[in-house]
């Protein structure tokens, strides 16, 4: 009985740590990230529209970066091929990713059809930094 | 008695058993995330169109 009870311990152990969490969410949220990076681009006045962009590009060509590093653990992981390392690579970029569009000025929000994530809450950085300059380009 | 042998082999075939149901599931969200990504490189060169109209 008790061995039989150790036995069990032990598989659900095993079971529990070799289920690996699907990065799927992940991607999702990026691709959030990317859509309200468009919308802001594209409905922002003329006034503001090149300093708007330039913050959309920011966070969505960092949230690219972290979609092609996901898509690449998740073929890896297909291929039973993964390593931490992709893992890790997969993990970062989508921090980063996250990291930028929260400075950038982008936040989710609950219509965006993912669970509001709220890129500034652990840095701080959701405030949108005021553009310094524009390069003179438009007064 | 169980003997080691048996306790051995039974979790080398569930961690192969998990394995290949985790190898299964990430080539189905690999494909998803697929559509992501070319979605994403749309919403950029979007964006890139909207700056270049802006004047950079």
């Amino acid at each position: 009985m008790r061995k039989a009870l150790v036995l069990i311990f032990i598989t659900a152990i095993a079971v529990s740590s070799s289920c690996s969490r699907s990065y799927y969410h992940d991607a999702e949220v990026l691709s959030a990230y990317q859509r309200q990076a468009r919308a802001m681009c594209l409905a922002a006045n003329a006034k503001s529209k090149l300093s708007t962009c330039r913050r959309a590009k920011a966070c969505a060509g960092a949230a690219q970066a972290g979609l092609e590093a996901v898509q690449l653990y998740q073929l890896a992981s297909a291929a039973m091929t993964a390593t931490i390392d992709d893992r890790v690579a997969a993990d970062a970029a989508y921090a980063g990713a996250v990291a930028a569009c929260g400075v950038a000025g982008v936040r989710l929000g609950v219509s965006s059809g993912v669970a509001a994530v709220d890129a500034g809450t652990s840095h701080n950085a959701a405030k949108p930094l005021a553009p310094i300059t524009d390069g003179g380009a438009h007064g | 008695m169980v003997s080691l042998v048996t306790i051995i082999e039974f979790f080398e075939a569930l961690f192969a058993s998990i394995k290949r149901r985790n190898a299964e599931k990430a080539a189905v969200d690999a494909a998803k995330t697929s559509r992501l990504v070319d979605d994403g490189k749309a919403a950029v060169a979007d964006i890139d169109a909207e700056l270049a109209k802006a004047g950079r």
